[in-house]
């Protein structure tokens, strides 16, 4: 049952509120966590700071979307060099209701790794996370995407990538009966996504969870030396001014389930940060992400298809994905050369576009911090190294465009021309080469966020045990990537939810 | 306070001024100037305080330039930003495109605009609906 904060603020505010255990937020962890717990036995109440998406808010056009459920209004961003936008979803089932549904295991190599330095192997084996995968499979209808509902963006990347002879491959999502409207990313018009509003929560309700929506929380407390609650604060949904103050205690366990960013500023503002604490907001990692436009003489029509149905891992070894993203116009036109009536002209032949991007396994680790005015600071820049490897991928991406039959690229790098005829390619991968490898150069965004709260058996190195328990405070969990000591080289719903379902499992002693 | 002042200003019309320069005329001003006070509403403190910011740069520039923003035609507007376009600087040249970031969810995801370019319609876009 999903009830909205202004509704309880008042009841809660007299008699406080009680449960065994608490979540805080409902995104691909915590609606995982959530699930199993309840289906334990347990009495859970999810916190969560978003809104529930109601049928008006599920409306075709990007700034609504992105208003009511993208963080900031998708106007968060990092620092560094230049600013880089941040994507996060901030509504009932998290980043899941906005994600292209891309659904992708683990990788061996990181989980070897994680295993070998990190002490995941105690309850993260590699039999008892196959396991959970399988389950999460089957919950949430995981398939590679149809031929049906390919749409043209995604044929044409595939001919691409064989045409170099990169291996690609259609890409297993959690979607059922896709309509291929093209619209993952301001949330599913047509609720086909099996996202966690339509999947583990509601599952989870129907094993007696409920959930608060407009429910930031503000801090963790302690009583005798563990976790026994939290203090949220409602906002008035249609506002979102703030309500009144709860008080919501536990008698298990409070589990954080935010985010890689909210996270870690969560155990801050409770005083969890440095020392015996570990290194809080720290080690922070992504996988930044460019595109490339290309026009081709046959409509190509971006708006039909999936958003995100085709993609290659042939250069996953040098930490490059490559992934087909449709956008809408209202996105598209940002890269669309030009200004006034010239812009007009290129967005008469949107209609021809295909997109496809680069995501990077990026070595930089920034920092997540609370602002000196309040609010909160990202600090992230690639390195150098990073930003090669950036350019490597744009590399492949215009020669996969032109291999598929493009007639003209949009590099969208600075140093290259904004339009590129194919027959200048080879001059343009030439100069790609010697670019000074600023990131500046590239329209980059920074999705995928981990390592805010590293699980480790060191204190002070580590924030949280390989059982996802706090070193510095017993009973308070972390089960969201946070806690994950490297980035993926993948997309990480699956593994984030697969990873909060075996903790929540290991919580309750199964 | 500075944040109370951003949070219930109205969008600047320098700002309305440059979505309507950068789009395409096709595109048409009203969508872009409901487009803008819906922005408005809905964006961080310090993205409006951002934004605000970009306005003196564009008002110094088009000054600088020999006539005041405001009396500049919507061909000289683009120019200017078009100006910080072609900046060696790679924080002014970010300034075009935060512009058109913004101003193409206006202008392209409002069914004329859309319409205009033969484009997929939305019936009802909210921020323009009445």
């Amino acid at each position: 049952m999903i009830h909205r904060g202004a509704q309880i603020a008042d009841e809660w505010a007299r008699g406080g509120a009680i449960a065994d255990v608490l979540i805080v937020g409902s995104g691909a962890a915590g609606a995982a966590a959530a699930c199993v717990l309840a289906e334990a036995g347990l009495e859970v109440l999810v916190l969560e700071e978003g809104a529930p998406l109601r049928p008006e808010d599920r409306r075709r056009d990007v700034f609504s979307g992105f208003a009511a459920r993208w963080r900031d209004a998708g106007m968060q961003v990092a620092r560094g060099r230049g600013f880089t936008p941040v994507l996060q979803g901030v509504c009932v089932g998290g980043t899941t209701v906005v994600n292209g549904a891309i659904m992708h295991r683990l990788p061996g190599p990181i989980h070897d790794l994680w295993v070998r330095e990190n002490g995941a192997g105690r309850c993260f084996d590699a039999a008892a996370l196959d396991r959970v995968f399988a389950i999460l499979d089957a919950a949430l209808d995981v398939a590679p995407t149809p031929p049906a509902v390919a749409g043209e963006n995604n044929r044409l990347m595939a001919a691409g990538f064989s045409a170099l002879g990169l291996s690609s491959a259609p890409i297993a999502r959690n979607v059922s009966d896709c309509e291929a409207s093209a619209r993952c990313l301001q949330g599913c018009p047509t609720r086909r996504k099996r996202s966690m509003d339509e999947t583990l929560l509601p599952r989870a309700f129907a094993a007696g969870a409920r959930l608060v929506a407009d429910c930031p929380v503000e801090r963790v407390f302690a009583r005798g030396g563990r976790a026994a609650g939290v203090i949220a604060r409602t906002k008035c949904p249609d506002s979102g001014l703030p309500g009144p103050r709860l008080t919501i205690s536990a008698r298990r366990a409070v589990i954080l389930a935010a985010s890689a960013i909210e996270s870690p500023l969560l155990l801050a503002r409770s005083g969890l940060r440095g020392g015996a604490a570990g290194p809080v907001g720290r080690r922070f990692q992504g996988h930044p992400g460019t595109a490339v436009l290309a026009a081709f003489d046959a409509p190509v029509r971006m708006w039909q298809g999936a958003t995100q149905g085709h993609e290659s891992l042939a250069l996953w070894d040098e930490r490059l994905k490559f992934e087909a993203l449709a956008l809408p116009p209202e996105l598209g036109a940002v890269r669309m050369p030009g200004l006034g009536n010239a812009l007009g002209a290129r967005m008469r032949e949107y209609g021809h576009i295909a997109q496809w991007a680069v995501q990077l396994r990026a070595e930089a680790q920034g920092r997540v911090h609370a602002g000196l005015f309040g609010g909160k600071h990202i600090a992230y820049d690639p390195t150098d190294a990073d930003v090669a490897r950036l350019a490597r991928g744009v590399g492949v991406l215009m020669r996969a465009a032109a291999a598929a039959g493009a007639h003209t690229l949009f590099p969208g790098v600075y140093g290259l021309p904004e339009v590129l005829p194919v027959a200048e390619l080879p001059a343009a991968l030439r100069t790609l080469e010697t670019l000074s490898p600023d990131p500046r150069r590239y329209h980059c965004i920074l999705a995928h966020l981990f390592g805010t709260a590293v699980m480790g058996e060191q204190p002070g190195q580590s924030v949280v045990s390989p059982r996802l328990e706090c070193h510095a405070l017993p009973g308070l969990f972390v089960f969201d990537s946070s806690v994950f000591p490297t980035n993926l080289g993948v997309n990480p719903q699956h593994t984030i939810s697969a990873v909060a379902w075996r903790a929540a499992e290991v919580l309750v002693g199964a | 306070m500075v944040g109370r002042m951003a949070r219930n200003a109205l969008p600047p019309k320098t700002l309305i001024d440059g979505f309507v320069a950068i789009m395409p005329p096709e595109c048409g001003a009203v969508p872009l100037d409901a487009f803008a006070r819906a922005l408005w509403r809905v964006a961080p403190g310090r993205v409006r305080l951002g934004l605000y910011g970009i306005c003196l740069l564009l008002r110094l520039r088009a000054f600088l330039g020999g006539a005041s923003w405001g009396r500049r035609t919507p061909d000289e507007r683009r120019a200017v930003i078009a100006a910080f376009g072609a900046s060696r600087s790679p924080l002014l040249r970010e300034i075009p495109v935060m512009l058109k970031a913004l101003a193409a969810q206006g202008a392209f995801g409002h069914p004329a605009g859309q319409a205009a370019f033969g484009l997929p319609v939305d019936a009802t876009p909210p921020f323009w609906a009445p």
